[in-house]
């Protein structure tokens, strides 16, 4: 990967005595968080007191049944959704006390965000889907947004598609294009909630060998993922269950 | 590395605001129209006014307006140099008006009024201008006033054939055209008038005296007390010299005689625009709320790579002010290219010239803001209330495709409960209630078009009432006015003698001039005295009473005159002057309209009725008749001219001087072309209102289609054939149409009495009545129809192409 994209920006590191700003140890920390959402049919517990620690550099799989609050737990960390209960510390932010603009803001910066359908602008070519977490966050210089983009591109394979339309790509063409766009800013940390669970086996592969590389230049990683052969090849692997952490292996 | 230069240039933010502007062509050519319908309806009306009012006054000054008019019998060249050495007065002019009849290459004889004027080339006061060919106009040669030679298609060149008032008929050649600002155009009253020397006159037959005295005060012209004060002044002097002064008249100073017409008329047109601006409004709020609720998602991720709530606000109101920019692009030359061409439409109209046409600065200004307040206002909801949403309630939302149908859905129970209708339009009658807050949005703007399209036809009808009312006081066919008083027997006797005429009444009439209390000139006045048994009048006496035998100074009044002297009541007193001689009289009763001629300021003397042996005793006519009023046997206008030609012919063949025979049904005539001007444009108006309102069904169905692009899919999945699916769509355009038509119908109630109020005070000088108007209900019903199904049939057809795999992968 190239310097450009490695590069890293006033990330946050712990002090002089190994914690983080809160007094948190590692990069990402749940402390007893709680989701409970409202629904028509009543109270839905979509986590249970959480307790969850990932360290900076690592590859963590979130696995579970469909509903087991996986995607819940990743909202958690992204700043998606916000707990009912309980505190999330991400390096030197505390997560669950930021309004959602700060939170809009700390995301743009710190976590690129890869989603099962893509999620792409769909009247923005791929060249400008990259540009504009850039440009939200007024990150880079004009040109130099560009050439990075242009770099991601190409570390993505796609670069010869970066003024198509996300519609007039195929889906593994997409996935590395949302994957591109997450590392945009060069956040430290990337969720990628089951990234590949859209693709063939091949395109797959493909996929989470780009994430290995990732994790190599020092980024952090979560995936939620269905894929029992992908999430062997983690550091490890959370297991969710109705709502709580079963096992971490 | 390819660097495309046109990302270092837009962002990636505006790209979006532009693509999306884009891909949905039809919606934002939809949103821009609607916004420009207003500004540009504004552009043109303020442009027009300013312009209007610029060029009407600076002609209207540049002719040297009489401060004062006194028509006198008889006066010459000394009464003038005498006047212009009065230290009140700076100028004074003297002119003869001679009235004759003109016969029209139709075969129609029409009013002329020449005047004489001694110096064209050195006019004191309401001066005219030179149009075309020679000037002055020269022995048996007359320069016809230029409306006259357009409207009656006289050219230069030709000759026309006149009739004098003892029936002598003259030969005069048409030496040029003129412009006299003063006279009410041909097209608006289809008279004529001309100007002769008076050498031409005197070959007529009249004298080389003056009859006319204009003139114009020294000091404060703009004052129209001081004037008032002057001119009466003059008049007391000229009585107390031994003239006789017949009339007084005092116009608003620097005022063109129809200024305050036409104010009216923009004022209320321009109401009528900046209704249309205020609900293109609604349009856009709806068109924003479902952009919104479109891009839900999209905002969603938006801010999941860092979009923040303010940047994705402006995002949005960056579309809205694209729009506002489109719509100004549209309406700023449409306003000027419509402001040009309504301005020549109404200095033709009022014979004027427009010399100067410059659309003033700040109304691009107001345009401008107006293009860009409105839909930021209709926007700023929809908007923040959208970049609100979480990520997560974004990115979870289902789209509006699943909107919630609540469960106490009151209009879903109510119209599951009607028997024997087929499912599609059930299906219709359930979908047109889903979106009720847009439904409500979409049916303001077509219920306000549809009141006030409507109310002009209220208005129209309450007119037709009013002049109906007008016409029906008159139970007689055909008037007579004599120059001279004849012999009322004799007159009787000879009109009974010619075909078609059944009976005969022989009236007293006369001129005066109301003196109010505290000396000041009033309103000029026609006295009609018809025998008090008379039955060919049928007034409705709304207070006091009629005129009773031995009634001696009672006057019956018209509404249209009470409204013109604020303070008098029935039982008052009021004082008369005819013949410059002043009377007290009472004024006994108060009827209807009773203006016979003209529906606007400056066009029709008010009338009121005196019993005819007081009114012939005071004028020493007893047994004379200087009116005389015919019933026919024709019961339409053309039979009824036939028989006014027959009776001028007749009279003139007895040597009888008529000034003027016309058929009551010909004043209709006159009377209601001049109010279809005004109804016209006010009609343009309610039509633009219209279009407002179908491009916002438009809207509304289009949305209505896309946002159910799922159901539609999931229907034609189980069966639904292109035809079913155009139908639901077009049928529940139609019930909203049908309900909007059902409130603007309600709303048409009070609009109509305000515009009818509006209306007649400006034009009658009386609040027109209330009149249901069931055939501007009937048309309004058969537009809504049709713009119903124009207005669906795009959505519906873009509705059936949508394919089953289409519509179940939409979001």
């Amino acid at each position: 990967m190239s310097k450009a994209i490695s590069e890293q920006k006033g990330q946050a590191v712990k002090n002089g005595n190994g914690v983080y700003k809160y007094g948190n140890q590692r990069l990402i920390e749940l402390q007893n968080v709680l989701k409970n959402y409202k629904t028509p049919a009543g109270d839905f517990m979509a986590l249970k007191d959480v307790n969850l620690g990932i360290d900076q550099g690592e590859f963590i799989a979130v696995i579970g049944k469909s509903g087991s609050g996986k995607s819940t737990l990743v909202n958690m960390i992204t700043g998606i959704d916000r707990p009912t209960a309980g505190e999330i510390y991400i390096g030197d932010v505390a997560l669950h006390t930021l309004n959602e603009e700060h939170t809009a803001q700390w995301r743009g910066r710190n976590v690129g965000i890869v989603f099962q359908f893509f999620q792409l602008m769909p009247t923005l070519t791929i060249l400008e889907n990259l540009l504009l977490p850039m440009d939200f966050c007024n990150m880079y210089a004009p040109r130099e947004r560009i050439e990075r983009a242009m770099c991601l591109l190409e570390v993505v394979e796609i670069a010869d598609h970066a003024h198509k339309l996300p519609a007039a790509l195929s889906g593994g063409q997409q996935q590395r294009a949302a994957i591109a766009r997450a590392l945009a800013n060069d956040p430290p940390i990337l969720v990628a909630d089951e990234p590949t669970g859209n693709l063939d086996s091949r395109t797959a592969e493909a996929v989470f060998l780009l994430f290995e590389d990732l994790i190599a230049q020092g980024k952090t990683l979560l995936m939620v993922t269905h894929d029992s052969d992908q999430a062997k090849r983690v550091h490890r692997t959370v297991t969710i269950s109705d709502g709580e952490i079963v096992s971490e292996d | 590395m390819n660097v495309n230069k046109q990302h270092l240039i837009i962002n990636p933010r505006w790209r979006k605001v532009l693509r999306d502007l884009w891909e949905h062509k039809a919606r934002t050519i939809l949103v821009v129209l609607a916004i420009a319908v207003g500004v540009f309806a504004f552009g043109l009306l303020a442009t027009a006014q300013v312009v209007l009012d610029h060029n009407l006054s600076e002609e209207y000054l540049a002719i040297r307006p009489a401060s004062a008019s006194l028509t006198l019998r008889s006066f010459d060249d000394d009464l003038i140099h005498a006047v212009r050495q009065m230290p009140d007065i700076e100028a004074a002019e003297g002119r003869r008006t001679f009235r004759t009849r003109l016969l029209l290459p139709t075969g129609e004889w029409i009013e002329l009024n020449l005047m004489a004027i001694a110096d064209y080339d050195d006019m004191r006061a309401n001066q005219v201008r030179r149009q075309s060919g020679s000037w002055p106009p020269g022995r048996q040669e007359v320069l016809l006033e230029r409306s006259v030679a357009s409207y009656f298609n006289i050219h230069e060149g030709d000759e026309i054939l006149i009739e004098t008032s003892d029936a002598k008929q003259y030969t005069l050649r048409v030496s040029g055209l003129a412009h006299d600002l003063t006279q009410i155009p041909s097209h608006l009253i289809p008279n004529a008038s001309g100007f002769v020397s008076f050498s031409t006159l005197e070959w007529l037959g009249g004298s080389h005296t003056y009859n006319q005295l204009d003139i114009i005060v020294a000091g404060d012209r703009g004052d129209k007390a001081h004037v008032q004060t002057v001119a009466a002044d003059l008049k007391k002097r000229l009585e107390k010299d031994g003239y006789i002064v017949f009339l007084l008249d005092v116009p608003e100073p620097f005022q063109h005689p129809m200024a305050s017409m036409l104010a009216t008329v923009n004022y209320m047109l321009m109401v009528l625009s900046i209704v249309s601006y205020g609900l293109s409004g609604f349009l856009i709020y709806n068109t924003m709320s479902s952009i919104m609720a479109q891009q839900r998602k999209q905002i969603g991720i938006m801010k999941a790579v860092g979009g923040r709530e303010r940047q994705i606000i402006g995002v949005y109101l960056g579309l809205v002010i694209v729009f506002g920019l489109l719509a100004l692009l549209v309406a700023l030359p449409a306003g000027v290219l419509g402001a040009r061409l309504f301005c020549q439409y109404v200095a033709n109209l009022l014979n004027f010239d427009l010399r100067y046409f410059h659309a003033p600065k700040w109304v691009f200004a107001m345009q401008s803001l107006m293009a860009l307040i409105a839909p930021v206002l209709a926007a700023i909801y929809p908007i923040i209330h959208s970049a609100r949403i979480t990520v997560h309630a974004a990115i979870t939302d289902y789209g509006v495709a699943l909107e919630r149908l609540r469960q106490d859905d009151l209009t879903g129970r109510l119209v599951e409960r009607i028997r024997g209708l087929p499912r599609p339009v059930l299906l219709s009658l359930r979908n047109t209630f889903r979106r009720q807050s847009r439904l409500m949005l979409t049916l303001v703007p077509l219920a306000i078009a549809g009141a006030t399209f409507i109310a002009v036809f209220g208005v129209r009808s309450a007119f037709q009432t009013k002049i109906g009312e007008t016409t029906s006081l008159y139970n007689l066919d055909i008037q007579i006015i004599f120059d001279r008083p004849y012999r009322s027997s004799y007159v009787s006797r000879e009109a009974m003698s010619v075909p078609g005429v059944v009976e005969t009444e022989a009236w007293a009439s006369s001129s005066a001039t109301i003196v109010l209390p505290d000396g000041a000139i009033g309103p000029p006045v026609t006295l009609l005295a018809p025998p008090v048994d008379t039955t060919y009048i049928q007034a409705s006496i709304k207070e006091g009473r009629w005129l009773l035998p031995g009634d001696r100074s009672a006057l019956v009044v018209g509404e249209d005159l009470l409204n013109e002297l604020p303070g008098y009541r029935v039982g008052d007193d009021i004082t008369l002057e005819i013949d410059g001689q002043q009377r007290a009289w009472q004024i006994a009763g108060r009827t209807g309209r009773t203006s016979s001629s003209g529906t606007g300021p400056g066009t029709g003397a008010s009338i009121a009725f005196v019993n005819y042996d007081y009114l012939a005793r005071i004028q020493g006519t007893q047994g004379y008749a200087t009116l005389l009023t015919v019933r026919t046997d024709r019961p339409d206008l053309i039979g009824q001219e036939q028989v006014a030609r027959a009776l001028e012919e007749h009279f003139k063949d007895r040597g009888l001087a008529t000034g003027r025979v016309r058929t009551i049904s010909l004043v209709i005539k006159d009377m209601t072309m001049r109010m279809y001007v005004l109804i016209g444009l006010m009609l343009l108006m309610a039509i633009l209102l219209a279009i407002v309102g179908a491009l916002g069904l438009t809207g509304t169905m289009s949305l209505n289609v896309l946002e159910r692009t799922r159901e539609i899919g999931i229907m034609r999945a189980i069966g639904a054939t292109n035809r079913s699916i155009r139908q639901i769509v077009i049928i529940e355009g139609n019930v909203i149409v049908l309900l909007s038509w059902t409130i603007g119908t309600l709303l048409s109630i009070p609009f109509t009495t305000f515009l009818s109020r509006t209306v007649g005070m400006t034009f009658m000088k009386e609040p027109l009545p209330f009149t249901l108007p069931i055939e501007g209900i009937g048309i309004w019903l058969g537009l809504s129809l049709a713009i119903a199904t124009l207005s669906s049939l795009l959505p519906a057809q873009r509705a059936s192409r949508i394919s089953v795999r289409e519509a179940l992968a939409y979001e």
